[in-house]
């Protein structure tokens, strides 16, 4: 086993340290973060937006460089809450709460060094943890059989929604219309058209991409434009970016918690990187011998969810590697990026793509580095960054996303389908309905509906299948004791004030 | 309350959506063949799925109309309209016009949008993010589209 983990090491090691792979890790990093540090623009439009810089490379170097993207766009998302109380995305809201506290006392750079060391070191561990749990769990996967899979999905779905905010009621249907959207276009089976409205565009389905950039990068900006009051950018200079010693020996305990309640929630489907954060600061709160400087500018407020929030996102990465099954909508993202760059994501990678899977737990440590050492010295420029208005930085956000959606099947009705997306996605947002069980839904709806016909199949039609089979049942029973958990009294009160802790 | 405000309420607005969205999935899929539960059709699914859907916006649109969301603020209609105008120039004239006329033209109107955009700025950044459309995506990433379309005498 250790001996295999060596080896397997190594191919990941020559494989990321590579010229090429190096070049794309930075790159990623860089733009990531470059994007991630504008504010108004969350994780899932970046690296939307930058999926089609990645269309040419090679699957290996697509996938570093979008991870890449992905932890960078999530440091540029901590910068800007700090320094502008910002949050670019949800998972960095409650690092706005005391990381911009600790900026407007004059220690905005010790923040900052505070959040970049508590990602790094969570980014560690957790890379750790996908090299050693993840093999046995695509092992396990592949002994599934279609009613595994269904159950699994189903399971995935559940807690994707049970630990989605708001109402459960809406996050069903958000994720049947996700479902049934996901069904669109040619029947494999069968060869008949479904939901096409008889247009030859959408024969091969919904594009995925439309569908994201519109809910998401498009939205976020029409939402953007309601209220255009101008933000306070800090002016005051960065200066003391090194924590002191007593600031380490602060830091030490909560990063430590931290990582290890975010690379277990970042397994869990619906958790990931937000979920994370959220419960580290209220664990850290109600931990701290001093509750009173939270919100005061608490140091363990921005160490404990910055780790977590970076294990969270990089311990994701195990159910989507291994099972080809996206926890959030990120990962959503990274599977449709794979089925392009013609990979199926499922726990075949493993065995049969060892250089990409092992290339990329190798590189995401890499790239965790490269942001220590990338965002220290460049933190001026980003800075500078967010002064840039808004009113400059949204035309460039829809020409850019408009370039891209068209450059992923060169079509102009991939355009205009992302339009009809947007407003959709707009007015669910402003009806209180979250858009992520959607996307969760659209890309898993295939693989539910081949795994549920192949299952019937097996059975001769008989439904006890998913009953009958030990690991079916047990899946399906934690399904609905995710659900039935949050519909109990006493645990909705909790999750409501988990999710308004800001 | 009055039945008026009900009309602007989320949850009756969002449950009317919903339900709306799975009477039209129901209809497109009633003309797919079903099959049987052993061998399921094209259709099978879609309909399962779109019953459910259709079972639970009357859920959230009851919800609402016996206890209520709160009403939904209003949309900025110019925000929304400047974007997806935007959106729309570029997806029918890329092709024509080529991208630097789509892209100048795109981003004059998505300006429009902001009441903070003044004439000037816009123009000038209008013709920059044309140059650098050219410049990242043309010659950069090599996409397949030409910088003056044919409709302006381009290739």
């Amino acid at each position: 086993m250790s001996i295999d983990l060596f080896a397997n090491l190594s191919v990941g090691l020559s494989a990321a340290f590579s010229l090429d792979n190096l070049f794309y890790c930075f790159a990623g990093v860089l733009l990531g973060t470059l994007i991630g540090v504008l504010p108004g623009i969350g994780t899932v439009a970046t690296i939307a937006m930058l999926l089609p810089v990645t269309f040419g490379l090679p699957p290996v170097g697509a996938l570093i460089m979008l991870s890449g993207i992905y932890y960078g766009a999530q440091y540029g998302g901590s910068t800007t809450a700090i320094l502008i109380n910002l949050p670019g995305e949800s998972s960095s809201v409650v690092t706005a709460v005391d990381g911009y506290q600790m900026a407007r006392n004059g220690r905005a750079g010790v923040a900052l060094a505070t959040a970049a060391i508590g990602s790094f070191f969570a980014g560690t561990v957790a890379t750790i943890l996908l090299a050693l749990f993840a093999p046995p769990l695509a092992a396990v996967a592949l002994t599934f059989g279609p009613a595994e899979y269904t159950s699994l999905m189903v399971l995935g779905l559940f807690a994707s929604i049970a630990l989605a905010s708001g109402s459960l009621l809406k996050a069903f249907a958000m994720m049947l219309m996700g479902l049934l959207l996901g069904l669109g276009g040619q029947d494999i089976y069968t060869g008949a058209q479904r939901f096409t409205l008889n247009m030859i565009e959408l024969i091969d389905g919904y594009e995925f991409i439309a569908i994201v950039m519109g809910m998401f990068g498009i939205a976020e900006v029409i939402r953007n434009l309601e209220d255009e009051s101008s933000r306070s950018v800090l002016s005051t200079k960065i200066k003391n970016l090194f924590p002191s010693r007593a600031d380490l020996r602060e830091m030490a305990a909560p990063v430590l918690r931290g990582t290890a309640l975010g690379s277990i929630l970042g397994i869990l489907p619906g958790g990931g990187a937000m979920l994370s954060s959220f419960a580290s600061y209220a664990l850290e709160k109600k931990l701290s011998r001093k509750p009173e400087t939270f919100g005061k500018g608490a140091l363990a407020g921005v160490a404990g969810p910055e780790s977590a929030n970076n294990a969270g996102a990089q311990t994701s990465f195990i159910p989507m590697l291994t099972l080809g099954i996206p926890s959030n909508p990120v990962m959503a993202l990274m599977i449709g990026a794979l089925i392009i760059q013609g990979i199926t994501p499922g726990p075949n990678v493993v065995t049969e793509q060892p250089v990409l899977f092992w290339g990329l737990i190798v590189s995401m440590w890499l790239g965790n580095l490269m942001l220590v050492v990338l965002n220290l010295p460049l933190v001026g420029i980003w800075v500078k960054l967010l002064s840039v208005p808004y009113h400059f930085l949204f035309p460039a956000i829809v020409v850019f996303c408009s370039v891209g959606v068209f450059s992923v099947n060169n079509a102009s009705f991939d355009v205009t389908l992302m339009a009809v997306f947007a407003v959709i996605g707009y007015v669910l947002v402003k009806l209180d309905c979250e858009p992520a069980p959607l996307l969760l839904g659209f890309v898993v709806g295939p693989m539910l509906e081949e795994n549920i016909r192949r299952a019937m199949l097996v059975s001769r039609g008989d439904p006890m299948i998913f009953i009958e089979r030990p690991i079916s049942a047990a899946l399906l029973i934690i399904a609905a004791i995710a659900i039935a958990a949050v519909t109990l009294p006493a645990i909705r009160k909790g999750r409501e004030q988990a999710f308004k802790e800001e | 309350m009055s039945a008026l405000s009900k009309l602007r309420d989320k949850d009756v607005l969002s449950g009317a959506i919903f339900s709306g969205v799975g009477i039209w999935f129901t209809a497109q899929s009633l003309n797919l063949s079903m099959g049987s539960l052993r061998s399921m059709g094209p259709g099978y699914l879609p309909v399962a799925l779109s019953l459910l859907l259709l079972g639970f916006g009357v859920a959230v649109l009851l919800r609402g109309v016996l206890r209520g969301a709160g009403g939904m603020a209003g949309i900025p209609l110019r925000g929304l309209a400047a974007v997806i105008g935007a959106l729309l120039i570029f997806a029918f004239c890329v092709r024509g016009a080529g991208l630097g006329p789509t892209v100048f033209a795109m981003v004059l109107v998505t300006c429009l949008g902001s009441v903070k955009a003044r004439p000037i700025p816009s123009v000038i950044l209008a013709a920059g993010l044309a140059v650098f459309s050219w410049a990242a995506f043309i010659w950069g990433l090599g996409l397949p589209l030409s910088m003056i379309g044919p409709w302006l005498g381009g290739y």
